[in-house]
């Protein structure tokens, strides 16, 4: 008789899945502050494991998910957490799981859920896992959750996706929710209202 | 008795906290529009503050240190009640000390003390939706609010304005957020409505019965509505102070000396005061 259960991932669904909200929900509540949930990650040993890790966190069968041309990672996500897999311009949460080009960038933000003027919390939110959020670009970023303005150094790929979705001028209050995370589990919440200000500004 | 050993951590089911983090994570990337979320069946009546509590159920971690208020008091029913089954099920500390709170859960007052980026405010909200009072039903209340069509709210304004000669709202006085949401702020007095402008917490307002949640994060423009001509104006306590601990420039209630038959006043916010009297007494646990 076994005597003790053995897991295929430590995560906890109860305490890391509250661990992490807490620390997406002050990313997106304070847009610039980089925070951290590397010790929830590292309870999943591979390579997507920030992706697993905020996965699990956020969905559920009632959610329907997007996984960019990754289907190990989209098949661990549904057997994780039975979210099912749509269209991009269906799902709630978009998961990029490597550095797109800006051809492809453009498209996945122009064709994902923007919600409605009725209901705009029926838009997508997308997760983005990127070599580093840390770089040598500067952001000054403005907005809701930022006193007066921001810098952060981030990196280029950070900054082109930003640029990118502002650049779409989508209307308030529709738009898209960015939450970008790397290997070292690090989180950066950019939602829809956050700016990027102009120098001196 | 509910307990952790009876019930999950947090007494709701994983899949509940789920979709409440998840209404909460969109209603601050919106600021001011009410996410609606499906509201669970609680140990509490409805109208009892089960917003305010699923937000707290779903966003608490062991590490938290849980604060409960009503109506600016630690001691009364609702709150008592509230902590108690929040401790039962959780295990976390429970305090009246504001400064050392994570997480604050508030019926209709918010904090003296200013809060700080690393706490949490969660009020419970009765009536999420400021339009009411001009429209009864949902379907139009949500599509003024999609067109942001507000021009009924301004009229209620204004016609309060021609039979009082002032706006007599006297709690949850309608506010602007972000040049784009009519937002109640709760049943908080005028007297607090400044406190949610370019703040340094996350306010999150939660509505069991009307199964709303929203929310403002810090440094929002969070405006009451006024017109050019007539100012917004809050309570006004001048030349007035706790007759407890002395303070001044703080949000009192009035109270009749039941001995001498005059007007007296004490703080509102029983917590704020209770530390005031500690530290005036030496008792240096409080920092208030």
């Amino acid at each position: 008789m076994v005597s003790e259960m053995n897991l295929a991932y430590q995560f906890d669904f109860v305490y890391d899945g509250q661990k992490i909200f807490r620390e997406l929900l002050s990313a997106v509540a304070n847009p610039g502050m980089i925070k951290n949930i590397s010790n929830e990650v590292e309870k999943f040993q591979q390579a997507y494991a920030p992706l697993l890790a905020i996965g699990c966190t956020l969905l559920d069968n009632e959610e329907k998910m997007y996984v960019e041309k990754n289907p190990k990672l989209a098949a661990e996500l549904h057997n994780l957490t039975l979210c099912g897999e749509t269209k991009l311009d269906q799902a709630d949460y978009i998961f990029l799981s490597a550095e797109l080009n800006y051809g492809s960038l453009e498209e996945v933000l122009r064709n994902v859920k923007h919600g409605t003027y009725a209901d705009p919390h029926q838009s997508a939110t997308v997760i983005l896992l990127c070599s580093s959020i840390d770089g040598a670009e500067q952001l000054n970023l403005c907005g809701p959750g930022v006193k007066d303005m921001k810098t952060v150094w981030v990196s280029s790929y950070v900054k082109k996706v930003i640029t990118l979705r502002n650049s779409l001028q989508i209307e308030y209050p529709l738009g898209t929710d960015l939450v970008f995370t790397d290997q070292a589990g690090n989180l950066l919440g950019i939602p829809r209202l956050t700016k990027i200000a102009e120098q001196g500004a | 008795m509910i307990d952790t050993k009876h019930y999950n951590f947090a007494f709701l089911d994983e899949g509940s906290k789920r979709e409440i983090r998840r209404s909460i994570l969109k209603a601050v990337a919106i600021p001011g529009y009410q996410v609606p979320f499906g509201s669970r069946e609680l140990p509490i009546g409805r109208g009892w503050g089960t917003g305010g509590i699923q937000i707290t159920l779903s966003i608490i971690g062991k590490e938290d240190v849980l604060k409960v208020i009503d109506q600016g008091s630690d001691e009364s029913v609702n709150a008592v009640n509230i902590k108690k089954m929040v401790e039962e099920c959780t295990g976390v500390e429970i305090t009246t000390d504001s400064e050392k709170a994570t997480i604050i859960q508030s019926r209709h007052r918010i904090p003296e003390i200013p809060m700080r980026n690393d706490q949490i405010l969660v009020l419970q909200v009765p009536t999420p939706e400021p339009l009411r009072i001009v429209e009864p039903k949902e379907s139009v209340t949500k599509q003024m609010h999609a067109e942001a069509e507000y021009s009924g709210m301004w009229l209620s304004l204004f016609e309060d304005l021609t039979l009082y000669d002032k706006i007599s709202i006297s709690s949850e006085y309608p506010t602007m957020v972000e040049n784009r949401y009519i937002m109640n702020p709760s049943p908080i007095p005028r007297y607090d409505n400044r406190k949610l402008n370019d703040s340094e917490t996350l306010y999150l307002f939660g509505a069991g019965r009307e199964k709303k949640i929203y929310a403002i994060p810090p440094h929002t423009k969070v405006e009451s509505l006024f017109f050019d001509d007539v100012p917004f104006e809050t309570e006004n306590f001048e030349g007035k102070s706790c007759r407890l601990c002395g303070a001044t420039g703080v949000f009192l209630d009035e109270i009749v000396d039941e001995a001498t038959g005059e007007k007296v006043y004490e703080c509102n916010d029983t917590g704020f005061c209770k530390g005031r009297r500690d530290r005036q007494h030496g008792n240096t646990n409080f920092k208030n």
